[in-house]
C-alpha cells in the first residue's frame, strides 16, 4: 500500500499534564442484552469535543453515561481521572454540579407546570441554602447571561419560543457552575437564524465560564465551530476521531465522508440519495460494509481495529483510499 | 398552545417590549410553581370549557347542587327529624303528595328528607374511598413510575394481586369481615379501589420519569424524593383526575349495592342504596319508596361520569389544541 500523500498532520491541541474534567475509557452500554455502545473511549476538555452520527448510532446513550444517568455495562466513566461508580459522595456531589445537560427541544427540557424562573432556580436550591432575595437575583443574572429578559421568569415554558427555551434550559444548567456542559443536538429543533444566535451564545459562555463542551450532533457545522476534536460513530463504535478541521477537510473513513456530503449546500449538488441504510450485523466483517463503496473481501471478513493515521484515529481498512479521494459522489 | 388567548412567546430572542414585561420586572420575580393570576386563568379556562362542552357543563351543575343538598339538608328538607331515628307509624307508605313530595316509606319518613340527608352519606364515602385509594394507589404509582427496576417490580405483583380479586367479592369479604358500618363501606371498597390508581399513576409516572426535566433534576443533584414530588407528580396528577372524577359515580354505585346486599350502612342512617333495599319488595304495590332514591343515585352517577368525561378532554393537551 502506498504512503498517501498528503501534507503534515496538524499539530495535535496542547495536551495537559492534568486529567480531562470527563472523560470515556472503553465503556459499552446496553439496554436490556442489545450492546448499543461499543467500547468508547474519548475525552471532554476545554477545546470542545463533538460526537457525530446518525440517529440511531448510540451518541445519546453514550452521553447518558456521561451524566451518570445510565451505569456502563463495561469500561469507565472518569471524572477527573477518578472512576465515576466509586466516587466517595463528596465528589459525586461535586460531579453532579460540574456535568450538566444541555438537552434538545427546550419544551421536553423544561418542566411545563414550572415557570421559567423556578426551572432555572432548581439546581441553586439542590446544593445549597439561598435566601429567597439571593435566588432571585442569581436567577436575573443567569437570565442576563444568557440574553433572556428577567421578565420572562414569570412565565411558563409554553408561552416561549423555542429559542429562548433553549436559553433558558442553558441557564439552568449554568447555575450550578459547572466545568462541563453535554449538548445533546442543542440547535436542532431551532430554524437557522436562532441555532447561530445559541451558538454564538454557547462561544462566548465559554470563554466567560471556561466550559468543556461534549457536543453531540448529526450537523457538521455546529461541531466545527465549537469543537477542537471530534468523534464519529457508527452503530455504537467510534469510526474515526480526530482535529475537527482535518476530519471534516479530508475524511479518512467512507462514513465520515458520506455524513458530511449529506450536508446540503446551496449551489451545491444534491446531496446523495442515501442508499442502503442497513447495518451489518456483528461479529462478521466492518459493521458500515453493507453502505460502503469500498467494501471488499477483507471488509466483509475481518472488522477493522481502530489505527493511527495522520493525527486522527480511523477503524477502515480502506483508509488511505478514502483519503486520496477514492470515493466519488 | 392554540388555546391560550394572549399571543404566544415573541420571537426570539427579544423579550416583550410591551408592559407585561415591565410588570413581571417590577413585580415578584417568578419563582413561584404557578403565574401569577391562577384562579383568574383558571375560570377563564373553565368557562371556555363549559361552553365547548354542554354536558359537562351540566354535570357539573347539577353535582354541585347535589353537593349543595347534601351540605344543606338539614336547613332544606321539609321534616329534617326523619333523616335520623325519627318513626311516624300512622303515616307509613303514603304516595307523593304535597305534604311529602316523594312519598313516605313503610315507618312514615318522608322519602325527600332522606334522600337529601342520602346525599351526605353517599358523597361521603365517594370522597373518602377515592380519597383513600387515590392517597395510597398514587404514592404506590409514582414511586414505582420513577424507581423502575425491583421496585416497580414489587409494587406492581402487589397490585396485580389486589386486583385479582373480584372487587365486589373482596368488598364484601371485607365487609362480612368488619362490622357494617359506614367506615368499613370505606375501608372495603378503598381496598378494592386503590390498586386501579397505582397502575395508573405508574404507567403515566413511568413516561414522565424519562423526559428531559426529570433527567435534567437528577444531574442538578435533586434528590430522588423531591424530584417526584416537585416533577413527576404533578404531571402525572391530570389522568389521576379524570379517573377520580369518573370513578366516583361507579364507587357510589358499589357502596349503594354493599347496602343493598345488607353488609353496609344499616338504618337509621339515610343512604340511597340502603332505601333502595328496604323498598324493593314494596315496588309493585308503592312504587316512590324504591324509585326516588334510585333516581338520585342514577342521576349522581351520571353527573360525575359526563364531568369526569369533560374533564378528560379539557384537560388532554392535544385535545386543548382543538
Amino acid at each position: 500500500m502506498t504512503t498517501p500523500s498528503t501534507p503534515p498532520a496538524p499539530p495535535a491541541p496542547p495536551v495537559s499534564t492534568s486529567p480531562p474534567v470527563l472523560a470515556a475509557d472503553g465503556v459499552t452500554l446496553a439496554y436490556g442484552p442489545v450492546p448499543v455502545v461499543h467500547g468508547v473511549s474519548l475525552a471532554v476538555d476545554g477545546g470542545g469535543t463533538g460526537l457525530i452520527g446518525e440517529s440511531g448510532s448510540g451518541k445519546t446513550t453514550l452521553a447518558r453515561a456521561l451524566l451518570g444517568l445510565l451505569r456502563p455495562r463495561s469500561g469507565r466513566v472518569l471524572y477527573g481521572g477518578a472512576d465515576l461508580a466509586g466516587l466517595p459522595r463528596r465528589r459525586r456531589a461535586e460531579f453532579r454540579a460540574a456535568v450538566q445537560p444541555v438537552f434538545q427541544d427546550g419544551s421536553e427540557a423544561l418542566d411545563p407546570r414550572m415557570s421559567i424562573g423556578a426551572s432555572i432556580a432548581e439546581g441553586l436550591t439542590a446544593h445549597h441554602r439561598l435566601a429567597a432575595s439571593a435566588r432571585r437575583a442569581r436567577v436575573a443574572e443567569l437570565m442576563a447571561d444568557v440574553g433572556l429578559e428577567p421578565g420572562l421568569a414569570t412565565r411558563r415554558p409554553h408561552r416561549l419560543s423555542g429559542g429562548q427555551r433553549q436559553r433558558a434550559v442553558i441557564a439552568r444548567a449554568l447555575a450550578v457552575r459547572p466545568r462541563v456542559l453535554v449538548l445533546d443536538e442543542p440547535t436542532s429543533a431551532l430554524d437557522v437564524t436562532v441555532q447561530a444566535r445559541i451558538l454564538d451564545l454557547l462561544e462566548g459562555l465559554r470563554a466567560g465560564h471556561g466550559l468543556g463542551y461534549l457536543l453531540i450532533t448529526h450537523n457538521l457545522a455546529v461541531v466545527d465551530r465549537l469543537c477542537r476534536t471530534s468523534h464519529v460513530m457508527f452503530a455504537g463504535r467510534v469510526v474515526e476521531s480526530g482535529p475537527t478541521g482535518d476530519l471534516l477537510a479530508r475524511p479518512a473513513h467512507p462514513y465520515t465522508l458520506a455524513l458530511r456530503d449529506a450536508v446540503p449546500r446551496i449551489g451545491g449538488p444534491p446531496p446523495a440519495a442515501g442508499g442502503r441504510t442497513e447495518i451489518a450485523p456483528a461479529g462478521s466483517g466492518c459493521p458500515f460494509r453493507l453502505r460502503c463503496p469500498l467494501a471488499d473481501d477483507t471488509c466483509r471478513e475481518l472488522a477493522p481495529d481502530p489505527r493511527p493515521l495522520l493525527g486522527r484515529t480511523v477503524a477502515c481498512h480502506r483508509a488511505e483510499e478514502v483519503l486520496d479521494g477514492a470515493v466519488r459522489r | 398552545m392554540t388555546a391560550s388567548p394572549e399571543p404566544a412567546g415573541p420571537a426570539e430572542p427579544a423579550g416583550p417590549a410591551e408592559p407585561a414585561g415591565l410588570a413581571g420586572l417590577a413585580g415578584p420575580t417568578g419563582l413561584g410553581r404557578r403565574p401569577a393570576r391562577p384562579l383568574r386563568l383558571l375560570l377563564r379556562r373553565l368557562l371556555r370549557t363549559a361552553r365547548a362542552d354542554v354536558l359537562a357543563a351540566a354535570g357539573a351543575v347539577l353535582l354541585l347542587a347535589i353537593v349543595a343538598c347534601a351540605l344543606l339538608a338539614p336547613w332544606i328538607a321539609p321534616y329534617p327529624e326523619d333523616g335520623g331515628t325519627a318513626t311516624h307509624p300512622t303515616e307509613a307508605l303514603l304516595p307523593p303528595s304535597a305534604d311529602h313530595w316523594f312519598g313516605t316509606d313503610q315507618v312514615g319518613r318522608d322519602i325527600l328528607s332522606r334522600v337529601l340527608f342520602g346525599a351526605r352519606t353517599s358523597l361521603f364515602i365517594a370522597v373518602a374511598v377515592l380519597g383513600l385509594a387515590a392517597a395510597a394507589g398514587v404514592t404506590l404509582g409514582v414511586v414505582a413510575g420513577y424507581a423502575g427496576g425491583w421496585i416497580r417490580d414489587v409494587i406492581m405483583r402487589v397490585t396485580d394481586v389486589f386486583l385479582a380479586f373480584p372487587a365486589l367479592l373482596l368488598s364484601l369479604a371485607l365487609a362480612v369481615v368488619l362490622q357494617p358500618s359506614v367506615t368499613t363501606v370505606v375501608v372495603a371498597l378503598a381496598a378494592t379501589w386503590w390498586p386501579w390508581y397505582a397502575r395508573l399513576t405508574a404507567s403515566v409516572a413511568q413516561s414522565v420519569a424519562t423526559r428531559g426535566y426529570v433527567d435534567a433534576a437528577r444531574c442538578l443533584g435533586v434528590p430522588a424524593p423531591l424530584i417526584v414530588f416537585r416533577h413527576v407528580l404533578p404531571n402525572s396528577a391530570t389522568p389521576v383526575a379524570v379517573q377520580l372524577s369518573l370513578d366516583a359515580g361507579g364507587v357510589i354505585l358499589t357502596s349503594a349495592a354493599l347496602s343493598y346486599l345488607g353488609i353496609g350502612v344499616h338504618d337509621p342512617t339515610a343512604e340511597w342504596g340502603l332505601m333502595v333495599q328496604q323498598g324493593q319488595t314494596l315496588f309493585t304495590t308503592d312504587w316512590w319508596v324504591v324509585t326516588f332514591p334510585g333516581l338520585a343515585i342514577l342521576v349522581t352517577a351520571f353527573a360525575f361520569n359526563v364531568l369526569g368525561e369533560g374533564l378528560r378532554q379539557a384537560l388532554d393537551p392535544r385535545g386543548a389544541t382543538r
